[in-house]
């Protein structure tokens, strides 16, 4: 019987970064960063995925592979892959997963997310991600909802799915200047912790502070 | 050393590792190039893929193909516990020369000079789009956020 191929469309993506060196998981890896985000965070730098004019390139997952394969020697050197970021790649679940499919096995995949898409993406994803990072924001709903304009509803569903699954998950909690403090990033990881997360990567952001609006 | 040129540095360093591990001849020439480097250039780019290539074609014969792990974790300044040399699993996918009616200098397994190279990108001006500037080592990463400050 012949094998059906699925046929995926064209994604937009922000920009395709290459030889990033031990920043986006182990090893060698190239960035493929999607556009198009569902939050708008205030200190957002990549308002490009915002706008139809930050749309650098248009492929399907077949296409993608051609531009990565170079590095194929250097990933497997390296145990590095393609890390998706964005934007917000785990809306883009149905093109990772060709991607998946199509890319050699020994590729390792990671996501960089801020898990704010439906539970059933996260389903489809992981299977097939090796390593996820994940930008919770803050776990306190005004806080989150104050700084990106959306509520973390999906946010506490999906954690509750890798925190189940036991997958390798790094949580980054960003100290967001005006908006959590540092008893917010505490109570934060108090909670994480119990849901059993343990890798945690508390950093700040550059900010400009201009960008806020009175 | 800016940091594009320290990553050119190691990538080199990890095709020196490769190629000598499986007996490869490899002796890439003084880099001159004077300018921002991003870290890869068409003539880093059309070694990987002569060694890319060479490699796949040694599998193909049925000869082992060795990646020496710890010494490449070293060159990245990375922890191993690996064993010191790995196997490099089956399916290395290989560049045909025909994949441009132009190929890269390098593609012909041959020295190549810069004027060469030089020449090469006058022809191909659309090579500039597989190298996304992307904010330098501030391109952030992680989904939808910003750029950690550290």
């Amino acid at each position: 019987m012949r094998e059906e191929v699925q046929h995926i469309d064209k994604a937009p993506f922000i920009g395709i970064s290459r030889h990033r060196i031990s920043i986006d998981g182990h090893g060698v890896t190239t960035l493929v960063a999607f556009h198009g985000c569902p939050l708008r965070c205030q200190y957002c730098l990549n308002r490009q995925c915002w706008e139809p004019s930050g749309i650098r390139h248009s492929l399907t997952p077949e296409e993608l592979l051609d531009r990565v394969k170079i590095d194929h020697l250097y990933f497997l050197a390296t145990y590095g892959g393609i890390c998706f970021g964005g934007g917000e790649p785990a809306s883009r679940h149905k093109f990772i997963q060709r991607f998946r499919e199509l890319a050699p096995r020994d590729w390792k995949l990671t996501i960089e997310t801020s898990l704010n898409v439906a539970p059933e993406n996260i389903d489809a994803l992981l299977p097939i991600i090796d390593e996820w990072i994940v930008d919770i924001k803050d776990m306190n709903m005004a806080i989150y909802t104050d700084y990106t304009g959306s509520n973390n509803l999906y946010v506490h569903r999906n954690l509750a799915k890798l925190a189940k699954a036991g997958v390798d998950c790094t949580i980054r909690i960003p100290r967001i200047p005006q908006f959590n403090t540092e008893a917010d990033i505490d109570r934060s990881v108090e909670f994480l912790r119990s849901m059993g997360f343990e890798k945690f990567d508390i950093f700040n952001y550059k900010t400009d502070l201009k960008q806020i609006k009175p | 050393m800016n940091k594009g040129r320290a990553t050119c540095d190691k990538l080199k360093a990890i095709r020196k590792a490769i190629a000598e591990a499986n007996g490869i001849e490899y002796n890439p020439e003084e880099c001159t190039f004077e300018g921002d480097c991003s870290g890869t250039c068409p003539k880093c780019d059309a070694e990987l893929k002569l060694l890319t290539k060479l490699t796949a074609e040694k599998e193909a014969k049925g000869e082992e193909v060795v990646i020496p792990t710890t010494l490449i974790e070293e060159i990245l300044g990375m922890e191993s516990d690996d064993e010191e040399m790995d196997l490099l699993p089956a399916g290395i996918p290989a560049f045909p020369e025909e994949e441009y009616d132009d190929p890269m200098p390098g593609m012909r397994g041959v020295d190549v000079s810069w004027r060469e190279i030089d020449e090469w990108k006058a022809r191909h001006p659309e090579y500039k789009e597989d190298h996304d500037e992307l904010d330098g080592d501030i391109m952030p990463l992680q989904g939808d956020i910003c750029a950690p400050d550290k």
